[in-house]
């Protein structure tokens, strides 16, 4: 392998100056994804991570940044249900503030914009002294439904598996379990698996690899998945493990990358989602390591970044699943990833270490 | 932005100023539209620029929400009933739009269903549209959720809806997402006592017949496959737990020995054929024939595994016996499993009453011998005389061997059948489909399954071992996979009849060790270790593990030569560490080192012992380089390890390595050749 690299220095540096790119400026063609702008500062401030190219931005001014997004609690009557999470963006009208602000009316945090706003922090070290802990907890518990899943805002929204996991790695970032049932968690995430042992996004729908990555990377959060972590295969008191690696292993296509769900076209970022599944079940060697490779280095463009399927236009999302699925090969130019949470070990250990916010 | 075919972009002036022109409008328009909804602005226009924005940007949340406000109010004014009609059937409009520019957005569905709710529209509509969709994208997953949803509110029974699978399947038999549909709503007739247990027979014998089709039509498709996996998980059910051995025999003695740790003294082992949970001194009872005893030794029950729950292993570890004992004396223990109920596996409770009687004697242990005495084993494979041992192999296992139990309840006739018809089906196909991979997997898969219910097996797994070696040639894409069957499948026939040939018992010259040996096999994977309970010095070198999974159930290790395999970090040790008695281990060539892993799978939630912790947070901002606390985690838990060969692995060179190892393992005494012992 040594020697004739797929994925060579000069490969990495493409990848590097994409993200640094992106980051300076979006593409129109990402303005869809305008009510999720924290979301994508995630993908590339965990891409320049992972690269070791972190050192290249300036931290305090995202910190800053991001805290802008938080939705600070307010007395206001018509604000008593605001999830006080984080903004996607701040498209809303709310003002800039480094401490956030408080809650215009029908303005308020959504789950998944939390979970990449907590992610970033903890990537850049910060200490989450400004994360206003107990009314996050305490208004997210309010998303949570009698079926144990959440909406992703307190104006409503569809429930299923993404934003279980979001709820579930904002607790163990936050290292609190206040906002959340999880017994209540527990039960939908069981009650969204399939027959063929992977898992849907909500209860009867057909298995899915994003969705399997939610439930898995949940239920270890969730204490439910007892394992010798990366020596054997892990056990769990809830399901069958060994079925679940069965279904993920086959979702490895002839041309070496992952597909989400059977029968369809393999696609770069499932190389996050079903071989991180494999790494988090101990069957990580399971993955053949060299024929996604290859696969990636057909989704990856020269001038950097990955798109979907080979030869198409590379975009913020594939880009940064493609580089944690470069992450998961054992590149030793990138930072491991730490699968449960989505974001580097590094980051991850600090996080453990961080006394109780 | 997905799958949209590469345009190459030029900057263009004008096309610029165009873009340019589209924000400033579309900013405009958000404002206005965000204005409409804090000043609660309901107005015909209000809700058109609303539409209008949704339609540019069908992602923008919080505008799906102000529609949500507008409606509940327009029809809460409203009493006219075609006025509010209309409102609904415009909202579906909004909708459609919304799903043209992404049929994905999973807002613009969210809206649907919930204007659905009010029960104004016409379902009918609602049915063929989506058809449409589902003609055009046949696995549309917001569609097939939309129609399990549409479902719901039009009271529509599970019939009415199998037919519709079947009308997709018979379109197209690889329509994975109709299967799925299928295999659901037919459980839930099932849980609903709609199908009673006598039909399901019925039925499930046609739906074997249904996909039977689906494969021989399209036998590289895995829909029909991933199906009849399913049929065949309704048709042969786990069986109950029950115990397969215990530790010591019964009518045998068990030395504790007061200076030794307790997870290495005197222990009684129970082995179950399946992972079980509530084992304890309720579910176990122990009684001492000898009065008054009963009080003085504490009993507490760990699972021989991490998993504190469910465990195909349990050790009752006995503290303070030397209080109620004085040398030369011995202790009768009456020991009874099953009689009071708690003890189950995931699948149903333990079955049977197991009696046992086992003495409990004081003396001395070998683990107590003073670390000073201890001399360097010589590995099997560095002793210049190894011979084969033919005696008994009783004193290879260390006492008579464990009667192993077999008593799964057998197959019921309909069972039978139907496992053969099926191992007959994927027979028939491979004759005339010689390189079907997922016939040749089934067929595996179905054989396995058969020979663990047959009385005498053993002829069908040379046949599971030519597919796998087939599957390797026609699917090299899953070969580790493949290769770990393989193994697991071999691994089987050396151990099945251990106890009566002698081949891979060795004796070493030198030290006059008796050996197990399993090296230079290309093992990579263990298994069935309820054979080798008892053994004391295990050869694995030369395989190709990556993993010891299991081996943590060979309490009585000792000795452990794993040199000159594929393990790739420290962490693969884990099971190691759960060995109470190992006192030699031999990891020499590895790769342990050489790959980056992510250790953090033992975080969050935390599993770490306090010494790892405290090294994690020592060295985490001082050292540029890895942190090694997993050494902790791993060695910190072996309390008897005298003698640690690591050479020939990339981490045996780093220095901070090395010493953080001496730090976490004081009762070393051998690292590698050198002598380690502080005294």
């Amino acid at each position: 392998m040594d020697g004739n690299e797929l994925f060579g220095q000069a490969d990495l540096e493409a990848h590097t100056q994409f993200a640094l790119f992106l980051f300076h400026g979006l593409p129109s063609s990402a303005q869809c994804e305008e009510t999720n702008r924290i979301t994508l500062a995630y993908f590339l401030i965990s891409s320049l991570d992972l690269l070791r190219t972190l050192p290249f931005i300036d931290k305090t001014q995202i910190i800053d940044w991001v805290y802008a997004h938080q939705v600070l609690p307010s007395s206001r009557s018509d604000a008593s249900d605001c999830f006080n999470g984080f903004r996607g963006s701040l498209f809303s009208g709310a003002i800039f503030s480094p401490l956030g602000a408080s809650a215009l009316r029908y303005d308020g945090g959504h789950l998944a914009s939390t979970y990449s706003a907590l992610a970033i922090l903890s990537i850049l070290g910060d200490n989450f002294s400004r994360v206003q802990k107990h009314s996050l907890l305490m208004s997210m518990r309010k998303l949570q439904q009698h079926d144990g899943s959440f909406t992703s805002t307190h104006m409503g929204s569809e429930t299923d598996l993404r934003y279980i996991y979001c709820a579930v790695a904002i607790s163990v970032i936050l290292k609190d379990w206040n906002g959340i049932d999880k017994g209540n968690a527990i039960r939908y995430v069981m009650s969204c698996q399939s027959y063929d042992n992977g898992f849907g996004l909500s209860p009867g729908l057909e298995s899915h690899g994003g969705a399997t990555y939610c439930a898995i990377a949940s239920l270890f959060m969730l204490g439910c998945i007892y394992m010798d972590p990366l020596s054997k295969e892990a056990s769990s008191t809830l399901f069958d493990v060994k079925g679940v690696i069965k279904w993920c292993v086959q979702r490895q296509t002839k041309s070496g990358g992952y597909q989400g769900r059977s029968n369809k076209d393999p696609d770069a970022c499932y190389a996050f989602w079903v071989a991180g599944s494999l790494h988090l079940l101990g069957a990580g060697h399971l993955c053949n390591v060299n024929a996604l490779e290859n696969f990636l280095g057909k989704c990856a463009d020269k001038h950097g970044g990955f798109s979907k399927w080979p030869g198409e236009t590379p975009d913020i999302l594939h880009a940064y699943y493609g580089i944690c699925g470069l992450s998961l090969l054992g590149k030793p130019q990138l930072k491991c990833l730490c699968c449960k949470l989505g974001i580097s070990t590094e980051a991850a250990e600090k996080l453990e270490l961080l006394s109780q916010v | 932005m997905h799958g949209r075919p590469r345009v190459t972009q030029t900057c263009d002036p004008a096309r610029q100023k165009h873009e340019e022109e589209k924000a400033a409008k579309f900013q405009a328009l958000l404002r206005q539209v965000l204005h409409n909804h804090r000043h609660r602005i309901f107005s015909k226009e209000a809700l058109l620029q609303n539409a209008k924005l949704l339609e540019l940007n069908p992602e923008l949340y919080t505008a799906w929400n102000y529609r949500k406000v507008a409606v509940t109010h327009l029809l809460e004014s409203q009493l006219d009933e075609a006025i509010r009609k209309s409102i609904v059937d415009n909202e579906l409009e909004v909708v459609e739009r919304a799903l043209m520019r992404n049929y994905k957005s999973y807002g613009a569905w969210h809206h649907r269903k919930w204007v659905l709710h009010f029960g104004l529209s016409n379902l009918d509509k609602e049915y063929r549209l989506l058809d449409k969709l589902l003609t055009s994208d046949a696995r549309n997953f917001h569609g097939w959720a939309y129609r399990r949803f549409l479902a719901g509110i039009s009271k529509a029974t599970e019939e009415q809806e199998l037919q519709y699978t079947i009308k997709k399947i018979n379109e197209n038999f690889s329509n994975y997402s109709a299967w799925h549909s299928r295999s659901t709503l037919l459980s839930k007739q099932l849980q609903n006592n709609i199908i009673e247990k006598d039909t399901w027979l019925k039925v499930l014998t046609e739906e074997y017949d249904l996909v039977q089709q689906a494969f021989f039509t399209e036998p590289d498709d895995q829909s029909g496959w991933f199906y009849l996996l399913w049929l065949l998980s309704q048709t042969v059910f786990p069986s109950r737990p029950f115990v397969t051995g215990f530790w010591p025999p019964n009518g045998h003695s068990n030395l504790f020995d007061p200076n030794v740790p307790s997870m290495a003294n005197c222990n009684i082992l129970i082995f179950f054929s399946l992972p079980v949970c509530g084992v304890n001194s309720e579910t176990v009872s122990m009684s001492s024939s000898s009065e008054g005893l009963n009080s003085e030794f504490k009993v507490s029950w760990i699972s021989i595994t991490d998993d504190s729950q469910f465990s195909k292993g349990w050790r009752a570890e006995l503290t303070d016996c030397n209080k109620c004992l004085e040398a030369g004396m011995s202790l009768t223990l009456n020991v009874q499993v099953g009689a009071k109920p708690g003890i189950t596996s995931r699948h149903g409770p333990l079955l049977g009453v197991h009696n046992l009687t086992v003495n409990i004697e004081l003396g001395s242990s070998s683990c107590s011998a003073p670390e000073k005495h201890y001399s360097r084993i010589t590995w099997p494979e560095e002793c210049k005389q190894t011979s084969k041992f033919e005696d008994s192999p009783n004193d290879i296992f260390g006492c008579p061997s464990l009667p192993l139990q077999r008593h799964l309840e057998p197959l019921s006739e309909w069972q039978e059948k139907t496992l053969t018809n099926q191992i007959n089906t994927c027979r028939e196909l491979l004759e005339l489909e010689n390189d079907s991979k997922w016939a040749m997997l089934m067929l595996a898969r179905l054989l396995v399954a058969y020979d663990q219910f047959a009385s005498s097996s053993e002829h069908g797994m040379d046949e599971v071992q030519q597919l796998y070696k087939r599957l390797l040639e026609v699917d090299p894409t899953h070969q580790y996979y493949y290769n770990e069957q393989l193994s697991l499948i071999r691994f089987h026939q050396i151990t099945v009849d251990l106890h009566e040939s002698s081949e891979h018992f060795w004796r070493s010259d030198q030290t006059q060790n008796l050996w197990v040996r399993f090296n230079h096999l290309s093992l990579s994977k263990l298994g069935y270790f309820e054979r080798l309970t008892g053994v004391q010095n295990l050869d694995l070198s030369k395989n190709k593990l990556q993993s010891l999974e299991g081996i943590e159930m060979l309490q009585f290790l000792v000795n452990l030569d794993v040199s000159n395999n594929h393990l790739t970090s420290i962490t693969a040790l884990r099971p190691v560490s759960h060995l109470p008695k190992l006192q030699a281990l031999n990891i020499k060539w590895n790769e342990i080192g050489k790959h980056m892993i992510d250790k953090n799978r033992y975080l969050f939630p935390t599993v770490l012992n306090n010494s790892a912790k405290k090294h994690l947070k020592n060295n985490l901002n001082k050292e540029e380089g890895p942190v090694h606390w997993e050494v902790y985690e791993i060695f910190g838990r072996m309390l008897v390890l005298r003698q640690l060969d690591i050479h020939g692995n990339p981490i045996s060179e780093n220095e901070a390595f090395r010493s953080n190892l001496l730090l976490a393992v004081p009762s070393l005494v051998w690292l590698d050749a050198e002598n380690v012992s502080t005294e």
